[in-house]
C-alpha cells in the first residue's frame, strides 16, 4: 500500500455530528441569504472582490489553453483578409481626416458661439479603449466583461461606446477587469432623444434569446414617433455624453384600447462588439458625477455602497443626489 | 481501507491530494468553458458539479456540504452571476445523492446514470427557478438538456477518477489473493 494514504487523524470526539438535513437546510438557508443579499443589500461587494481576487490565478491558468487556441486561429487567418481589412481601414482613416479638420473648425466655432450666447461649454468626453473579453456566461443577466479595470481609472456606471453608439454601462468594476450590463439587458434604462423631434423619453432593455431590444415605455399613443427615427442620448441624465446614437425606432403599435403606444428600437451599437470605449460619466452641473453614476447604475442599489465603501468619494454627496432622484426623503441636496 | 466495487475490484484508498487537484482542474475547466462559450453555453455540462459528486458519493466523510457551498459560491463568481445561485443548488445536489449514498454505491457507474440524473434535473430544475425568481429572464431551453449531458459524462467521468485507485494487475500465479 502507498504511503500517505491512511488517515492518521484521530477519531472524532463526536462521530454523527449534524445530520444531513440540518446541514443542508443550514447551508441552503445560507444561500438564499446571500442571493437577498446580492440582490437587494449592499453587502456583498467585499465578498464578490474578495472571491475575484481568490479565483483570478484559476481563471487565468484554465483560460490560457483557451485563449491560446483562439489566438491561433487568428493567427492564421487568410493573408489576403488581412491586407483587405487594411486598406479598407486605410480608405477610411483618409477619410476620416477629412472630417477631422470639419470637425476642428466647427469646435472652435462652437465654442467661440456658446461664449457669446453664455451656455456651459461643452466638453469633450475623454475614454480608455477596452476589449471586451468575453460574455458572462451568467443566461439570465445580459453583460460582458471587459479588459479595464479600477486600476485604469474605471469608475462605475461608465458609458460603454463602440464606433456605432452606446453599448452599456459598467455595473461592476474589478481591479482589471469591469462587467458592462448591455443596453438590452434586463431593468436597464436610458433617457434618449428623438433626433427627428426633439423629444425625450426613457427606453428599457427587453432582453430576448439570441437577442434583444428597447423599448420605449409610457409614451402616449398620440406621441409623434415613427418607424425609422433615430434615437440619441439626451445628455440630461448626467452620465452619457449628449447626442451619441442610442437605437433606431423598428415599430410603432398604437392601439386603441391602450393608452400607451408600445414602441420597440433596434440598439445601434453592436451588442457583440469586441473594443469598446469607456468613458467616464459626464457629470451634471452642481452633482458629482460619480454621485450620479453610482446611482444609475444597473445594480445600483447594491453597488452604490460598493463605491461608497471602496472610493473616497465622500457618502454624503452620493446620498444627496440619491434623495434628489428619489424624491422620497425630501432632503434634496443640491 | 480497502474498498470493493460492484465488480469485485478491489479499491486502493483515495489520496487526499488526488480529491484536492480534481475540484481544482475542474474549477479550471469551468472558467476554460465559460471564456470559450459564453453565452451559449447554457446547455454544457457543469464538470465542477459532477467532481464534487463524485467525490460526496464515493468519499463523504471528505467531501461534503461545505465544499459544496464553497465551490458553488466559485463558480458563481465564475460565472458573473447571482452569488449564492450555484451554491444553492450543489448543496441540494450533494446532500440528495448523500441522503442516498448507501444505495447509490451498490449500483455500477453505468447504473447510476438515471439516478444521478434525477438528482441532476431537480438541481437544474432549482437554479432555472430560482433565477426566474430573482427576476432574471429565462435562459432558454437549450438549459434543459444540461442534466442529460451531465449524466452522460457520469460514467467516463467516474471511471477516471476512480483509476488512481484500481490496484494494478498482478498476476501472480504462486500467491493468488
Amino acid at each position: 500500500m502507498a504511503l500517505g494514504t491512511l488517515d492518521h487523524r484521530a477519531p472524532p470526539l463526536f462521530s454523527r455530528g449534524p445530520s444531513l438535513l440540518t446541514k443542508t437546510l443550514i447551508y441552503a438557508l445560507l444561500a438564499l441569504a446571500l442571493m437577498v443579499a446580492d440582490r437587494n443589500w449592499a453587502l456583498v461587494p467585499p465578498l464578490r472582490t474578495a472571491l475575484s481576487a481568490a479565483l483570478a490565478p484559476v481563471q487565468a491558468v484554465g483560460r490560457s489553453p483557451v485563449l491560446l487556441a483562439q489566438d491561433l486561429g487568428r493567427y492564421f487567418v487568410d493573408l489576403h483578409q488581412a491586407q483587405t481589412q487594411a486598406d479598407t481601414a486605410h480608405q477610411a482613416l483618409v477619410g476620416m481626416s477629412l472630417q477631422q479638420a470639419e470637425l476642428g473648425r466647427l469646435r472652435a466655432e462652437n465654442a467661440s458661439l456658446r461664449q457669446l450666447l453664455g451656455l456651459r461649454q461643452y466638453q469633450l468626453p475623454q475614454g480608455v479603449g477596452a476589449q471586451i473579453m468575453y460574455a458572462a456566461a451568467d443566461a439570465y443577466s445580459r453583460k460582458v466583461i471587459a479588459d479595464k479595470g479600477s486600476a485604469d481609472g474605471i469608475v462605475l456606471g461608465s458609458p460603454v461606446l463602440d464606433a456605432q453608439g452606446v453599448v452599456g454601462q459598467v455595473s461592476r468594476v474589478y481591479l482589471h477587469s469591469a462587467e458592462v450590463s448591455l443596453l438590452i439587458g434586463q431593468g436597464y434604462t436610458i433617457p434618449v432623444r428623438n433626433q427627428r423631434t426633439g423629444a425625450t423619453s426613457v427606453a428599457y432593455g427587453l432582453p430576448a434569446v439570441g437577442g434583444g431590444r428597447l423599448e420605449l415605455k409610457y409614451l402616449p399613443s398620440t406621441a409623434d414617433v415613427q418607424t425609422g427615427d433615430m434615437l440619441t442620448t439626451s445628455g440630461m441624465d448626467g452620465i452619457y455624453p449628449a447626442n451619441v446614437k442610442v437605437a433606431t425606432v423598428e415599430s410603432v403599435d398604437r392601439r386603441t384600447d391602450s393608452t400607451f403606444a408600445r414602441v420597440y428600437c433596434k440598439p445601434v451599437g453592436q451588442v457583440d462588439a469586441t473594443y469598446v470605449l469607456i468613458t467616464p460619466p459626464v457629470g451634471l452641473p452642481g452633482v458629482e458625477a460619480q454621485a450620479v453614476s453610482a446611482l444609475q447604475a444597473p445594480e445600483a442599489k447594491a453597488e452604490g455602497a460598493a463605491s461608497a465603501s471602496s472610493s473616497s468619494q465622500s457618502n454624503k454627496t452620493k446620498r444627496g443626489a440619491k434623495s434628489t432622484k428619489s424624491g422620497k426623503n425630501g432632503r434634496a441636496q443640491p | 481501507m480497502i474498498m470493493t466495487t460492484h465488480h469485485g475490484h478491489l479499491l486502493l484508498p483515495v489520496k487526499p491530494r488526488f480529491i484536492v487537484w480534481s475540484l481544482l482542474l475542474a474549477l479550471m475547466a469551468e472558467a476554460a468553458l465559460l471564456l470559450g462559450t459564453g453565452r451559449s453555453g447554457v446547455w454544457l455540462p457543469d464538470v465542477l458539479l459532477l467532481v464534487i459528486l463524485y467525490w460526496a458519493l464515493y468519499q463523504p466523510q471528505r467531501v461534503g456540504l461545505g465544499w459544496a457551498f464553497a465551490l458553488g459560491l466559485c463558480a458563481d463568481m465564475l460565472n458573473y452571476g447571482l452569488l449564492g445561485q450555484h451554491a444553492l443548488t450543489y448543496v441540494v445536489v450533494i446532500s440528495l445523492v448523500q441522503w442516498f449514498h448507501r444505495r447509490l454505491k451498490q449500483f455500477s457507474a453505468l447504473e447510476q446514470v438515471p439516478q444521478v440524473l434525477l438528482a441532476l434535473a431537480i438541481g437544474q430544475l432549482l437554479f432555472i427557478a430560482v433565477g426566474v425568481l430573482a427576476g432574471l429572464t429565462w435562459p432558454g431551453w437549450a438549459s434543459v438538456f444540461k442534466p442529460f449531458l451531465e449524466a452522460l459524462l457520469w460514467a467516463p467521468l467516474a471511471w477516471l477518477l476512480q483509476a488512481p485507485q484500481r490496484r494494478p494487475l498482478d498476476p501472480d500465479v504462486h500467491r493468488p489473493l
